[in-house]
């Protein structure tokens, strides 16, 4: 009852925000508009009170401003650099090596320079955009998953190696990157089980899952490291990092283990026998869910 | 014409143009959540501006699959308002100052908006972190309640209870202060 009446002022704010009246809302729920039409009001008060808050108009003309020469001034780097190691060759020579130089880009050798890239290098989204030809070209189910679980994998790698260096937008964008991941791990894992299912096959949910249990030791481990190399501002964030990372981790493991039971009598459950924080005694036949059950510290909001 | 998502690929290819028609679009609302929460005027421009050079640095690593744009910039905001209370005091606990808002034609209006301004404010300092942050973002910046729930990091179930406990305690606070008087 009281979730539905939630529900319900939302839908009418979201409809007062764009310009529908207290009174075409009240309207829509006669049985709610007497509890309804206080916190209307109150909600209409305090969305008119922010809107005497305005930016001088000069700050947003400067901002644009500052924003515009910052972005022509790296795509000036960017150009000088290429143009300045052709300037002083005759064009078919520079066509000719461009040529060859577009060959050995597809032939991976930006991939390579790409690949050691961080949040905030050049070549990040050339290293971002490979890993999505990766997954276009990755065409079962398996492959796909677990190579989402490597690249997953993969941005806690970079977190730790920028860590002593890092920044907070940048830990966000890498969780944020993290989460779709596993996220994509978690779909696939269904359609693998429902396919294990129907051919009566068995053996690649399973391996998908002891590839994650390694991820996640490891991953673990990375973002203990992490936390301590990185500098006192962001420490805070990446165990913040870590506790999303966990959960995305546990939903996972909760998913696996939901598509076991429903096509085989229930497993008993294993025993945790270590804690995630030290690598050197972890078990390796403990499931991390049953880790992140009995360890886990509380998610940060 | 162009929708968010053609800018927002125009500009992580160095369009400046498609960059700064983003800035335009979202430039009010991140501002009036900076200020909001840092309460000054001075910080407020200071935050605003760095959070939009900090999101032209990072404009390469977005990845529009399932975050709002919108989120994505807020994010960073959020960011800079956090590392500057980390650097300074506390938050909530910073007086209004009143030249964050603009000094309309009337001047009776100008009473009656600085008061609100001014009444809101201190009644969101007896709201929670979580319930202050869901007035702002919903009242000030107008995000829907999905952008909300990515920009604070919790489901769209936990922001419409969050909503629903903040708009009840305001309104209690507000009616109390008003008969108060």
């Amino acid at each position: 009852m009281n979730r539905g009446f939630k529900r319900i002022l939302s839908e009418c704010i979201d409809a007062l925000l764009e310009g529908e009246s207290l009174e075409q809302c009240l309207q829509r729920y006669p049985q709610h508009a007497e509890r309804l039409e206080p916190l209307l009001r109150a909600a209409i008060s305090a969305r008119e009170a922010t809107q005497a808050i305005q930016p001088p108009p000069q700050l947003k003309a400067r901002v644009t401003d500052m924003v515009q020469s910052q972005m022509e001034a790296r795509q000036r780097r960017i150009r000088a650099n290429h143009v300045s190691f052709f300037d002083w060759m005759p064009q078919w020579a520079s066509m000719g090596i461009v040529a060859v130089l577009t060959v050995i880009f597809c032939g991976g050798c930006v991939f390579a320079a790409s690949s050691g890239s961080s949040p905030g290098d050049i070549l990040y989204p050339v290293k971002l955009a490979f890993e999505d030809i990766q997954l276009a070209f990755t065409f079962s189910d398996t492959g796909k998953a677990n190579l989402h679980a490597d690249l997953a994998s993969r941005r806690i790698t970079e977190m730790e190696r920028m860590a002593s260096d890092i920044d907070s937008t940048s830990i966000e964008t890498l969780t944020s990157d993290l989460q779709e991941h596993l996220q994509g791990v978690e779909q696939l894992a269904v359609s693998i089980a429902q396919k294990e299912q129907q051919q009566d096959g068995d053996g690649e949910l399973e391996q998908l899952e002891q590839n994650l249990r390694r991820n996640y030791f490891k991953d673990t481990d990375l973002t203990i490291s992490a936390e301590a190399k990185a500098p006192i501002d962001s420490k805070d964030d990446i165990a913040v990092a870590r506790a999303t990372m966990w959960t995305s981790y546990k939903s996972v493991f909760n998913t696996i283990e939901t598509q076991r039971g429903a096509r085989q009598p229930a497993l008993p459950t294993p025993t945790p026998t270590t804690t995630p924080t030290a690598s050197a005694s972890i078990n390796a036949t403990a499931t991390p869910d049953a880790i992140i059950n009995t360890s886990q510290p509380e998610v940060l909001p | 014409m162009h929708s968010e998502e053609e800018l927002v690929r125009r500009a992580q290819q160095g369009d400046t143009e498609a960059f700064a028609l983003l800035c335009e679009a979202h430039f009010d609302r991140i501002y009036r959540y900076v200020a909001l929460k840092v309460r000054n005027r001075a910080d407020a421009e200071d935050l605003t501006q760095q959070a939009f050079l900090k999101a032209t640095e990072a404009i390469g690593s977005y990845r529009w699959k399932g975050l709002p744009f919108a989120s994505w910039l807020f994010r960073i905001a959020h960011n800079q308002v956090v590392d500057h209370f980390r650097r300074v005091s506390k938050e909530g606990e910073v007086p209004l100052d009143e030249a964050i808002t603009v000094a309309p034609d009337d001047p009776a209006s100008i009473t009656e908006q600085r008061m609100t301004v001014a009444q809101l404010a201190a009644a969101c300092d007896q709201l929670s972190e979580a319930q202050r942050e869901v007035i702002y973002l919903r009242f000030g910046s107008e995000l829907s309640i999905a952008e909300t729930a990515v920009v604070m990091g919790k489901r769209q179930g936990a922001i419409k209870a969050l909503q629903h406990d903040a708009v009840v305690k305001l309104r209690r606070i507000v009616f109390q202060e008003d008969t108060g008087k």
